[in-house]
């Protein structure tokens, strides 16, 4: 499935899918690291998701048209050509990130265990065993979408998201998982703690997720969490 | 009340959830940079609802545009769309608005600050831009913060412009947005369609510089989301009760609620000096009429 269609003056989208699978998240990240390679000149934004890839272009450089007539030639080629994403080293690669899960760092971790009729370990093994993919970025800077989580441990966002959250935390919604690089507000449910920094702005790239690249979550002991500089948040509500 | 450092925005970030940010009237903001005949790219303050004094450490040329806040020199009133020149010991004042709501002021070279990622646009939300560097604190420009200069030329006597009237807008009442109907757009009814072109909305108070929401008869969205996707500015979202948010400069990178398409660029620059309770009206237009009028404006100032 391929369409190209016009959003703007100066952006389009090119759809890829119509439901959420991980292995196209893969190719989605290929494609787009393709497409902002070859037309850096003319691009502005090129922002892959989990069925699309949307371009933002530069109105005195190319238009819909003609861009849209070379996104289809170099599309084609593409998935043709069978790398579809794996020609890049960096796919390959798995990003851990390592979490404390407990109470004090993920307060929904207790409610979730019971929810699915399971011990409060069962939820950390089932977490921590799944490698994810890198579904999409977006909501904040660095924020990764991670997919899937296991049906087991599945649980929807809560009903009344928070309004900070502290940076590192943990969480779950629905079939997706993700870390908040920074406080944010959140309506997930959050499970535990990374407590190494995954964004800095100073950096290129300033955060270690791209769409389409591997993700594993390493349980940790709380002394390992202080000595790798995790701090106890003290404001979590309800 | 909100004084920000802007420039034309970070680009290129976008698929790592940075927001591009950007001056929320970018007609006003490329005039305050030519009449000084600075690069578009040169920082400028955006002065939002007024209430700022600034003082003058030495002789500086400046160019204000935008918003009429009833800007003074010391006691003076002074016009805006001109350039200014202030001796030192000057102050340039602002009170609460007369017309609009965001008034730009541009200095030779633009002010100095540290870029991330290339610019230097405030985005609160992002926690980067402005004065400060990026993580957690305030990047909004405060009380006893003192800007300086990229150039070494501040007082350029020479320079004495004003905006040719016709390109001065009249920050009125009554607003018509030009819409492109885009990819979703399809999958509204027709009735949708009617309420959409043929009944007014008002701007809400609920608005800031993410989105800006209206509210007037509600508009059915045909399906109550959409797989996350990569959004434009000027994006109009349909959420579940139907009353349009309209996505402005900090606008989010990924959005899931049906569009109904995207307000014309341009249009979107008079938009951000419409107060809550202004009357808002769309109409639509092509895309390539909309185009043809984006890359003349884009032509003459060089973006």
């Amino acid at each position: 499935m391929m369409d190209i269609r016009p959003v703007s003056e100066t952006a389009l989208i090119i759809q890829l899918g119509d439901h959420i699978d991980t292995q196209l998240a893969v190719k989605i990240g290929g494609l787009a690291d393709h497409i902002r390679t070859r037309f850096a000149s003319e691009l502005i934004e090129v922002i892959p998701s989990y069925t699309t890839i949307y371009i933002q272009y530069h109105p005195l450089k190319t238009d819909f048209m003609a861009l849209a007539s070379r996104l289809q030639g170099l599309i084609t080629a593409f998935f043709l050509s069978g790398d579809q994403g794996n020609s890049s080293p960096e796919v390959s690669k798995i990003i851990t990130i390592p979490v404390y899960y407990s109470p004090e760092t993920g307060p929904d971790l207790s409610e979730i265990a019971q929810l699915h009729n399971c011990t409060v370990q069962e939820v950390i093994q089932i977490h921590s065993q799944s490698t994810y993919i890198v579904c999409a970025i977006g909501f904040s800077p660095g924020f990764a979408f991670l997919g899937s989580v296991a049906p087991t441990i599945a649980t929807p966002r809560k009903i009344e998201p928070r309004k900070m959250l502290p940076a590192g935390s943990v969480g779950i919604a629905g079939q997706q998982t993700a870390v908040y690089p920074t406080d944010s507000p959140g309506g997930w449910q959050i499970i535990g703690n990374c407590p190494v920094s995954l964004i800095d702005f100073a950096r290129t790239p300033m955060s270690p997720f791209s769409v389409g690249l591997s993700v594993q979550f390493q349980p940790i002991s709380r002394d390992e969490f202080f000595q790798l500089g995790g701090t106890l948040w003290s404001h979590w509500k309800s | 009340m909100l004084t920000q450092l802007q420039d034309t925005g970070r680009t290129g970030m976008g698929h790592q959830g940075l927001t591009q940010g950007g001056p929320m009237d970018l007609h006003a903001y490329c005039w305050a940079n030519y009449l000084l005949g600075n690069r578009m790219g040169c920082s400028q303050l955006e002065i939002m609802g007024g209430q700022t004094k600034l003082l003058a450490h030495q002789a500086v040329t400046l160019a204000l545009t935008g918003a009429d806040l009833r800007a003074r020199v010391n006691s003076q009133p002074v016009d805006g769309w001109q350039t200014i020149h202030l001796n030192k010991g000057d102050t340039l004042s602002f009170q609460f608005p007369k017309k609009g709501l965001r008034a730009y002021l541009a200095i030779p070279g633009g002010f100095a600050a540290p870029a991330v990622f290339g610019s230097v646009a405030t985005v609160v939300r992002d926690g980067v831009g402005g004065l400060g560097t990026a993580g957690g604190r305030s990047c909004l420009i405060g009380i006893g913060d003192f800007l300086e200069s990229t150039s070494h030329q501040l007082f350029r006597p020479e320079i004495n412009c004003t905006v040719p009237a016709r390109y001065v807008p009249d920050y009125g009442l009554e607003i018509r947005l030009n819409l492109i109907e885009s990819y979703q757009a399809r999958a509204f009814s027709e009735d949708s369609r009617k309420s959409l072109f043929e009944t007014s909305f008002t701007l809400s108070s609920n608005s800031d510089r993410m989105g800006y929401r209206l509210d007037g008869a509600a508009i059915i969205p045909p399906f109550s989301g959409v797989i996350s996707e990569g959004i434009a500015l000027g994006a109009v979202q349909i959420p579940e009760n139907g009353q349009p948010i309209i996505l402005m400069r900090d606008h989010q990178t990924l959005g899931g609620y049906p569009k109904f398409g995207c307000v014309a660029q341009l249009d979107l620059n008079r938009l951000a000096q419409a107060v809550p309770g202004t009357t808002i009206r769309f109409q639509p237009i092509s895309l390539q009429a909309a185009g043809k009028k984006l890359t003349s404006f884009y032509s003459f100032f060089n973006l």
